[in-house]
C-alpha cells in the first residue's frame, strides 16, 4: 500500500516537471530569437522542486508528498504565467519562492516542538494586531487598500503572516474551551484584527478571517447555535457594511452588472470575464492571449489569466488541484496526535481553502469580487511565503502522524513478541 | 473525555470537508456554465480588445449570404471590403455590423470564426509550416441578400423594420432595419466625415423596443383562450368608446361620450420623433377634463360580434374589455409563458427582451391589453411569436448563422436548429392560426393576401404619442400556412398609419417574393 503511494507521488511529481519543460520550451521560442531564458528558468524551477522533494524526505519518509507536489505544481503554474507576462516579476517570484521553501522547512522543524507557538499565544496576539494598527497610520496604499508596509526597498503585506498567527492562537484557545465561555478571548482577537482589516479596506482578508474563525469555532465546540448566531453577525456587519461603505456599495453593483460601468469600476470584472469567455473550453494557448488588459492581471486575477490562455477545462483541473490539497490536508487533521495539532492542521487547510474559494469566485463573478491572492499561484512574495509557512506546519503534522502510528506499530510488534 | 473531544471534533471536519467539497464542484459547474450561457456574448463584446487586436496578425474570413454573394471580405492590402452594391450595403448594414465595434452585426457576433478563434491544431499547423498569410473562417448567413435588398425598396424612407424567418428553422432570411448606414464608411462617420442620423446604428429588429398596438392582441386573446372557458361562443357588444373616470381610472360602463372631441383635445401635446430613438415612450389614452377613453380607430364600432371577428377587426372595444375581465396578473402570466419580458442569450444576436407591465387600474389594464400602456416589443420578437403560433406552439431560437468554412472551403460547422420553448399548446396554436387567417380573409389584413397561399396574421396600429394626430406606427406580423413555405414576417413603419394600409402590403409583397425565390 505504501509502496503504491510513493510510486504514484513520484510519477506525479515527474508529470510535473514534464508539464513545466514543455510549457518553458514553448515559452522560449515565442519570439523571432530563441530565448534560453526560459529554459534555464525551467531548470531553476525544477532543480528547486527536486531539492525540497530530496530535502522533505530526508526530514522523514513520513511527510506528504502529495500536498507537497500540488503545490509546487500550482507554484509551477504561477511562475509559467509569470514568465509569459514578464521575465523581471518570474524571476523575483521565483526568489520568493525560494524564501517561501526555506520558511517552510523551518515550519517543519519547528512543528516539532508544537509547545513552543501554545507558549507565544499572547505575543502572537500583541504583535498581529500591534502591525496591523500601525498599518493604519503609516501604511502604503496599493490597489485601494492600504495593507503595505515598505521596509528597506521590500513591500510586505503583514496581513498574509497575520492569517497564519490565527491559526495558532485559534488553536491554542479552542483546545483549551472547557467552560463555556473560554472561547472569547480568541472571538475578541478575530473581531480586532477582522475590523482592523476592514479599516485599512482589505475586505479580501477581512472576509477570509471572519470565515476562518468561524469554521474553526463550529469545527472545534461543536455549538451550532452560537456559530449561526457568528454568521448572522458577519451578516449583518455585511450588510451594514454595505450602506456605510460607498465602496463596498460599488463593489456589488459591478458584481450584479459589471458591463453598466464598463469605463470605470466594472472595467476589472468584465475584462476578466471576456478573457475567460475569449479562451473557451481549451484556451487560446500560452502567449497567444491579450492578458495584460486585465487589472491585477499576475496577482488576483491570475486564474482568468490561466482560463484564457490554457481553457476552463485546465481552470476546472486547477479548481481541482486545490480540492486535493484541501481533502489532504484535512486527512492530516483527522490522524493529528493530538486535538491541538488537529486544529492547527485544520486551521491551515481552512485557510487555502476559503481564500482559494473567495478569489476564484470572485473572478468568475460567482460571489462580490474582494481582493485577495490566489494561494501559491498569484505573484506575491508575503503570500507565497505565508502560503509556504502553511505547507510546512501541515507536513509538519504529517510527519508527527507517520511516526506516532510507527511508534504504536512498534509496540504493538513488541507485544506480540 | 478527551477522546470523546477528539472524537467530536473529527467528526466537524468531516463535515466542513464535505461543505468543501461541494463548494468547489459548484466553482467548476458555475465556470462551466458561465462560459457556456454567456460565453460567446462576452467574447464577442465590442470592448474585447482580443478580437480587434488578432485583426493585425490574421485576415478576416469572408461573410457571405446563403447564397454565397460575398457580403464582406479582406482585400489583400488588409483592409475589410464591402460588398460593390450600394443598396445592398445599406439594406444589409445592420446584419453585416462593422470592425470598429460600433454595431451587433456579423462582424461582430462571429468574429470568433471570422478571425480563427475557432481554429483547430491542425489549422495551426497547417499555417504554421504555410508561406501563406493567415486567414480566418468564412460565415455563411442565413439571410438571402436579394430578399433584404427588395424588402429594403419596399421600406422606401419609413423608418423601422422588416423581417422575415422560417418558421420550421429559425433561420433569419431577411432583416433590414432604417434608418441605416453604410459599413463601407464606417469609419468617416466616426470621425465625422459624413453625418448620420442619431439612431441608424440601432438595428431595430432586434433592439427596436417598440409599442405593439393591436398586434398585442394575440397575447390578449390567447390568454381568454386559456382563462375563459366558452369565449368562443360569447357575443360581445362594440358600441362605442369605454369611458374611464381620468383620475382613478375606474371603468364607467353606463357614461357615452363623442369621441371625435376626444381626439382633438391633445393636438397641442408636442411631439418629436427624431428624440424618440429606437424605444417608444408609450402613449396616454384620450382624455378630455374628466374622462379619459379607448376607442376604436375613426370610430368605427362593429356591434354585436364574436371573439373571432373582433380579432380580425382588431375591435379595441372587445380586446379592452377582455383584458380588464382576466386582469392584470393573467395577462402578465401568459405574456411572460410567451417569452415577453425574457432576457435573451442567443449567440447569433443580441436580442432586447421585450416587456410587459401589469396595469393597476381599470384603464391601465384595459390599454395594456390592446398594446399600449407600457407594453413593448421588439419586431424579432413579435415575428418569434407568430412563427411560434405558425409552428404549432414551438418557438424556434432565431438564427444567422448557417455555416462555417475554412480558408479552403472546408465546411467546420454547420449550425443546427434549435428549440427555444415550447409557448403554447398546439390545439390554442390552431385556434390562433384561424383567428389570424380570418384577419387576412376578411378583417384588417386584407392586402397581406395571397393568391394561392393562406396567409395569417394581425395588424397593428401603435399610438406612440398622446397627440392623437400624429400618425401611429404600422405594424403586420403574420405567416404563410403552407409547409413548403415555412414564412413568418413582421413588418413595422414608424408613423406611417394604419397597419391594415402600410405594413400588410408590404408584408405581402415580401412574402411573395419569397415564395418566388423558393423560400
Amino acid at each position: 500500500m505504501n509502496r503504491v503511494r510513493q510510486l504514484s507521488a513520484a510519477g506525479l511529481l515527474g508529470l510535473v516537471m514534464i508539464f513545466e519543460l514543455a510549457a518553458f520550451a514553448l515559452l522560449s521560442l515565442r519570439d523571432e530569437s530563441f530565448d534560453y531564458k526560459a529554459l534555464a528558468f525551467a531548470g531553476g524551477l525544477i532543480a528547486v522542486l527536486l531539492l525540497q522533494y530530496i530535502i522533505i524526505l530526508w526530514i522523514s519518509k513520513y511527510a506528504d508528498r502529495f500536498i507537497l507536489v500540488i503545490a509546487n505544481l500550482l507554484a509551477g503554474i504561477g511562475m509559467i504565467v509569470q514568465y509569459r507576462l514578464s521575465y523581471e516579476v518570474a524571476f523575483k517570484q521565483l526568489v520568493w519562492f525560494g524564501i517561501g521553501i526555506v520558511a517552510m522547512i523551518a515550519c517543519v522543524l519547528l512543528m516539532r516542538a508544537p509547545k513552543f507557538f501554545r507558549t507565544m499565544d499572547i505575543p502572537l496576539m500583541a504583535l498581529s494586531v500591534a502591525v496591523l494598527g500601525v498599518l493604519l497610520v503609516v501604511g502604503t496604499e496599493n490597489g485601494g487598500a492600504k495593507n503595505w508596509i515598505k521596509l528597506g526597498g521590500i513591500s510586505i503585506q503583514p496581513s498574509e503572516f497575520v492569517k497564519v498567527a490565527l491559526v495558532f492562537v485559534m488553536a491554542n484557545h479552542f483546545t483549551k474551551v472547557k467552560k463555556t465561555w473560554d472561547w472569547l478571548p480568541s472571538a475578541i482577537f478575530a473581531i480586532i484584527v477582522a475590523g482592523l482589516l476592514v479599516a485599512e479596506r482589505d475586505l479580501g482578508a477581512a472576509l477570509l478571517i471572519c470565515g476562518t474563525y468561524l469554521i474553526m469555532f463550529y469545527t472545534a465546540t461543536g455549538k451550532i447555535g452560537t456559530t449561526l448566531v457568528g454568521l448572522g453577525a458577519g451578516a449583518v456587519g455585511a450588510v451594514a457594511s454595505y450602506y456605510v461603505f460607498d465602496h463596498v456599495k460599488a463593489r456589488v453593483a459591478i458584481w450584479l452588472n459589471p458591463w453598466a460601468t464598463y469605463s470605470t469600476s466594472g472595467y476589472q470584472i468584465a475584462q476578466g470575464l471576456m478573457a475567460i469567455a475569449s479562451g473557451g473550453l481549451w484556451g487560446l494557448g500560452l502567449t497567444k492571449g491579450l492578458p495584460k488588459s486585465i487589472p491585477a492581471y499576475n496577482t488576483d486575477y491570475i486564474f482568468a489569466v490561466i482560463c484564457e490562455e490554457f481553457g476552463i477545462v485546465f481552470g476546472i483541473a486547477v479548481i481541482a488541484l486545490y480540492l486535493v490539497f484541501i481533502i489532504r490536508g484535512a486527512l492530516i487533521a483527522l490522524n493529528a496526535r493530538n486535538r491541538y495539532l488537529m486544529l492547527v492542521a485544520f486551521g491551515c487547510t481552512v485557510l487555502i481553502t476559503l481564500q482559494s474559494f473567495i478569489i476564484i469566485a470572485g473572478v468568475i463573478k460567482l460571489i462580490p469580487l474582494t481582493g485577495i491572492t490566489m494561494p501559491f499561484v498569484s505573484y506575491g512574495g508575503s503570500s507565497m511565503i505565508a502560503c509556504m509557512m502553511l505547507l510546512g506546519i501541515l507536513e509538519g503534522i504529517s510527519i508527527q502522524n507517520g511516526e506516532m502510528l510507527q511508534d504504536a506499530m512498534y509496540e504493538a510488534g513488541e507485544e506480540n513478541a | 473525555m478527551k477522546k470523546e473531544r477528539k472524537d467530536s471534533t473529527r467528526n466537524h471536519i468531516k463535515a466542513m470537508l464535505a461543505l468543501f467539497c461541494v463548494m468547489f464542484i459548484v466553482l467548476s459547474v458555475y465556470l462551466g456554465y458561465i462560459v457556456n450561457v454567456y460565453g460567446n456574448r462576452w467574447f464577442s463584446s465590442p470592448y474585447n480588445t482580443r478580437v480587434a487586436n488578432r485583426k493585425g496578425t490574421i485576415a478576416a474570413g469572408m461573410l457571405l449570404d446563403r447564397n454565397g454573394v460575398r457580403l464582406a471580405y479582406t482585400s489583400s492590402d488588409g483592409k475589410r471590403k464591402y460588398v460593390d452594391v450600394k443598396s445592398l450595403r445599406r439594406s444589409m448594414s445592420h446584419v453585416i455590423g462593422d470592425t470598429y465595434g460600433q454595431t451587433f452585426g456579423a462582424e461582430s457576433m462571429f468574429a470568433k470564426y471570422l478571425l480563427g478563434f475557432d481554429s483547430r491544431l491542425s489549422d495551426e499547423f497547417e499555417q504554421l509550416i504555410g508561406t501563406q498569410q493567415k486567414v480566418g473562417s468564412s460565415v455563411l448567413l442565413t439571410v438571402d441578400s436579394e430578399l433584404c435588398e427588395y424588402a429594403y425598396g419596399l421600406m422606401d424612407d419609413y423608418w423601422g423594420a422588416v423581417v422575415l424567418m422560417n418558421y420550421k428553422t429559425g433561420e433569419i432570411l431577411a432583416s433590414v432595419s432604417q434608418p441605416t448606414f453604410d459599413p463601407k464608411y464606417m469609419e468617416d462617420y466616426l470621425n465625422g466625415e459624413k453625418e448620420l442620423a442619431a439612431s441608424a446604428m440601432v438595428n431595430r429588429v432586434t433592439m427596436g423596443r417598440y409599442t405593439p398596438g393591436s398586434t398585442f392582441k394575440i397575447v390578449t386573446m390567447i390568454a381568454a383562450l386559456r382563462y375563459l372557458p366558452g369565449i368562443e361562443n360569447r357575443t360581445f357588444n362594440c358600441d362605442g368608446a369605454l369611458v374611464f373616470d381620468k383620475k382613478t381610472g375606474k371603468y364607467l360602463p353606463n357614461i357615452h361620450v363623442d369621441d371625435e372631441e376626444f381626439a382633438a383635445a391633445s393636438e397641442n401635446i408636442k411631439y418629436d420623433r427624431e428624440q424618440e430613438g429606437a424605444e417608444d415612450v408609450g402613449a396616454e389614452p384620450a382624455a378630455s377634463e374628466l374622462y379619459s377613453i379607448v376607442r376604436d380607430s375613426h370610430s368605427e364600432y362593429h356591434g354585436e360580434i364574436d371573439i373571432y371577428t373582433a380579432f380580425a377587426k382588431s375591435c379595441n372595444n372587445t380586446f379592452a374589455k377582455l383584458a380588464m375581465e382576466l386582469g392584470p396578473a393573467r395577462l402578465a402570466t401568459v405574456a411572460k409563458d410567451l417569452g415577453i419580458g425574457d432576457e435573451f442569450l442567443f449567440n447569433d444576436m443580441l436580442l432586447y427582451s421585450s416587456s410587459f407591465e401589469k396595469g393597476s387600474t381599470d384603464l391601465e389594464v384595459a390599454w395594456s391589453g390592446i398594446g399600449q400602456y407600457k407594453d413593448l416589443m421588439t419586431p424579432m420578437q413579435t415575428c418569434m411569436l407568430t412563427a411560434a403560433i405558425a409552428n404549432g406552439g414551438v418557438m424556434m431560437e432565431p438564427r444567422l448563422l448557417s455555416r462555417v468554412a475554412d480558408g479552403n472551403n472546408r465546411v467546420k460547422l454547420t449550425a443546427g436548429s434549435r428549440v427555444y420553448k415550447t409557448v403554447l399548446p398546439a390545439a390554442e396554436s390552431e385556434i390562433m392560426q384561424n383567428a389570424m387567417f380570418g384577419t387576412v380573409n376578411n378583417g384588417t389584413g386584407r392586402k397581406a393576401a395571397l393568391d394561392n397561399y393562406q396567409v395569417g396574421g394581425k395588424t397593428g396600429s401603435a399610438e406612440v404619442s398622446s397627440n392623437k394626430s400624429v400618425k401611429t406606427h404600422s405594424w403586420f406580423t403574420g405567416f404563410v400556412a403552407d409547409d413548403e413555405h415555412p414564412l413568418a414576417v413582421t413588418v413595422i413603419l414608424e408613423q406611417a398609419g394604419g397597419g391594415a394600409s402600410a405594413a400588410a402590403p408590404l408584408a405581402g409583397q415580401l412574402l411573395k417574393k419569397a415564395i418566388k425565390l423558393g423560400y
